[in-house]
């Protein structure tokens, strides 16, 4: 008995060592693309470079700098408003047209109509973002976008506006695009999670005569919790450093008004090649969004034990 | 959190692309008979046109030498020309981004084959302004110093007009800035708007500068251009006052904020706004519109005005075949060149006068040289040149101005904060 046990712990182990050699063209990608770039990064935040010549060490002069640097603290309140529209309502959004092609849509039209209002919802998600922005950006237009050329048409003359000129405007116009392009990943993991969920919960809620309301309160969210989870963090970490929308839509404009870290950062590398300063706002960012991933993933942690023992 | 590595990564991985595809479609790179040729310019433009011409005399000239020319795109040189120019596999001439951000950081970085005693020897005649933009000194600040390029054309912004709507609504052409207000009044006053604009781009900046310019001398210039002495940001505040002024008296659209310089460019063509105050980068597509007939005159009492000598024919320091380069950079400056470039509807910066066969090049080519000339006035070179970044600032800062967002003074203060911050350190 004691012999066998050794002998299965032997080829374990063996198997083991064995598989060790799997892991390395893996960890060659990521020492090349991410573990050493990464390490450069940081060492370029200490330095003063342009991107061509030597660096010159400066210590942690680039990070004195970005905390008294009005434009970078500008730059994260705008990737609130950016959780906003790429977490907080693209998910709650999400729940209720899940809910509603899942539970009403599905049953009543058949699963084909579903799935098809599932793709339409997908779209923007499929688009490329450059392609996206562009007809966005058409449809802005102040002088012949459709949106205000319908104003127009209908008499709403006052309703048509600067929309990406305007400086107070154009944050909520980007985000106007931003929550179109995120409904279809929210919509689609939660379609999915509701699969997942016992039929049995639906039916015995109605024959105890609860309203569709109640069922989406108590089963629904209750049931979706680990997937709002995981969207959660995906979808506030992409905020944290979104740039293409920024990139194609405003470029951080009109003035400074829809400016994001990542184009911040982007700026500072490309345009006016400060790098060391570019690379000390990247560096920032990247531990923001550590600590904010780290801080879901606890939160999601905790929750979902708390969820399996409730069900346990 | 990988996102600026990445990124980092990218770039690097493209400019690797550019150079390995420079390698691989070459595989010759220290082949003494081959040339190997870069610019960006595209097929369909008037630059492209005469280069190709230059690259056919080089052939001719040169039995048993062939000539690689590879088309890049202006944003990949801009991004990652340093990288290109710093590795192994550079080209032998290629076309490259005047400037102290661009050209001069290269030059200062040594990247580049110090040309002055090439241009001496051959007897290249580049002693106009218009060729300042090849002169970078051990700073890599622009305009004196070594000569690290030379141009082959220029450009300058002047004021386009729709002369049918000046017709339309009897306005002259106006000589000073009281005229020309009171022409832009007059427009207003029927209620069309005078000025296509789209300040969400470089037309918003170069209409400031243009405003400041008419209250700064040669020598407050080279102090902005050329940190030789204080710049003078009364001027400039005057200009955003009087910008400021324009929109609210609807000379200005608020629009423009939200539209860029290619939309403000169709709109003048296609006759919506008598006037757009823009560069001669537009002479081909406004020659080519057929409904009105347009026209062209300088900021009306400006002496000097935003323009300059145009991109750089360079040589890395690391080209493998230098001799072949100049010998292709003197064919670029011969008069068949130039004039080729003056018919194609070109700013030719060599050419001789009167050449050009359309009116078009006959009015951009013949006021550019008599703005060389300097008789009349000069060149201003362009807002955002001094300051490495500067482009940014002043693009968000206008857009303030138009949209109302910041006062004038509010407004220099900025652009003037960004520009100490980027100034050489003496």
């Amino acid at each position: 008995m004691s012999s066998l046990t050794a002998v299965r712990r032997r080829s374990t182990s063996e198997r083991r060592s064995g598989y060790w050699w799997y892991i390395l063209p893996g960890a060659v990608g990521f020492l090349a693309v991410v573990a050493v770039p990464f390490g450069m990064n940081l060492w370029y935040s200490l330095t003063s470079f342009r991107g061509v010549g030597d660096p010159v060490f400066i210590g942690f002069e680039n990070y004195q700098r970005l905390l008294g640097d009005p434009l970078f603290w500008a730059s994260f309140r705008h990737s609130v408003a950016f959780i906003v529209a790429m977490a907080i309502l693209p998910t709650a959004i999400g729940v209720v047209v899940a809910a509603v092609l899942f539970n009403f849509i599905s049953p009543k039209f058949g699963s084909k109509v579903a799935s098809f209002l599932r793709a339409t919802y997908y779209l923007p998600q499929i688009l490329p973002i450059a392609v996206a922005g562009v007809l966005w950006k058409w449809m802005y237009q102040p002088q012949y976008g459709i949106i205000n050329t319908t104003l127009r048409d209908l008499g709403l003359d006052g309703l048509a506006q600067n929309w990406l000129g305007d400086s107070d405007l154009a944050i909520y116009a980007v985000m106007n695009v931003l929550v179109w392009l995120q409904i279809g990943y929210t919509v689609v993991v939660f379609m999915a999670g509701l699969s997942r969920v016992d039929p049995a919960l639906y039916e015995a809620a109605e024959l105890d005569g609860a309203t569709w309301l109640q069922q989406f309160r108590t089963i629904t969210l209750n049931q979706l919790r680990p997937e709002i989870a995981v969207v959660l963090i995906t979808t506030s970490v992409a905020a944290l450093k979104v740039f293409a929308p920024i990139f194609v839509l405003t470029r951080g404009g009109p003035g400074t008004s829809t400016i994001v870290p990542a184009y911040f950062s982007f700026s500072n590398f490309f345009t006016t090649t400060k790098v060391g300063y570019g690379a000390a706002v990247a560096s920032v960012l990247a531990l923001m969004i550590s600590v904010v991933a780290v801080v879901l993933l606890r939160y999601q942690t905790r929750n979902s034990e708390g969820f399996e023992d409730g069900r346990g | 959190m990988r996102k600026h590595p990445l990124r980092l990564a990218t770039a690097v991985a493209a400019a690797l692309a550019l150079v390995m595809t420079g390698c691989s479609s070459g595989g010759d790179s220290g082949d003494p008979n081959t040339l190997k040729v870069w610019w960006w310019e595209t097929d369909d433009s008037a630059l492209s046109a005469a280069w190709k011409q230059a690259v056919s005399i080089f052939e001719a000239e040169h039995p048993g030498v062939t000539v690689k020319q590879e088309l890049k795109t202006y944003e990949q040189m801009q991004q990652s020309g340093q990288l290109i120019l710093d590795s192994d596999d550079t080209p032998d001439v290629l076309e490259y981004l005047k400037g102290n951000a661009t050209a001069g950081v290269v030059a200062k970085a040594g990247l580049l084959t110090d040309l002055t005693d090439v241009a001496k020897t051959r007897g290249w005649k580049l002693d106009n302004t218009a060729q300042d933009v090849g002169l970078y000194d051990d700073n890599g600040l622009m305009g004196s110093g070594k000569r690290y390029g030379i141009t082959n054309y220029g450009e300058y912004v002047g004021v386009w007009y729709n002369q049918d709507l000046f017709a339309r609504h009897d306005v002259r052409v106006p000589t000073t800035l009281a005229e020309f207000e009171n022409a832009l009044k007059a427009f207003a006053d029927k209620g069309v708007t005078p000025l296509a604009l789209g300040s969400a781009d470089y037309p918003g900046p170069h209409l400031l500068y243009s405003l400041a310019l008419a209250h700064m001398t040669e020598r407050s210039v080279a102090a902005y251009q050329r940190f030789e002495g204080e710049a003078d940001w009364s001027a400039w505040e005057k200009a955003a006052t009087t910008m400021r002024q324009w929109v609210e008296q609807k000379y200005i659209s608020t629009d423009s904020t939200g539209i860029p310089a290619q939309d403000a460019g169709n709109a003048f063509i296609a006759g919506q706004y008598p006037m757009f105050v823009s560069g001669t980068w537009w002479s081909g597509q406004i020659a080519e519109q057929p409904t009105f007939k347009t026209g062209q005159f300088l900021f009306p009492g400006n002496e000097l005005h935003p323009g300059s000598g145009g991109n750089l024919w360079v040589v890395p320091a690391k080209a493998k075949n230098k001799d072949l380069a100049y010998d292709f950079l003197e064919i670029t400056q011969r008069p068949e060149v130039q004039n080729f470039l003056a018919d194609k509807g070109g700013v030719p910066v060599a050419a001789e006068p009167g050449s050009a066969s359309s009116a078009m090049g006959l009015l951009v080519g013949d006021r550019f040289t008599e703005l060389l000339s300097g008789e009349n006035g000069g060149l201003a070179w362009y807002p955002d040149w001094p300051v490495a970044g500067l482009n940014d600032v002043l693009l968000a800062n206008t857009t303030n101005l138009v949209g109302g967002d910041a006062s004038p003074r509010q407004v220099v203060e900025a652009i003037k904060a960004a520009y100490d911050a980027g100034k050489p350190s003496a």
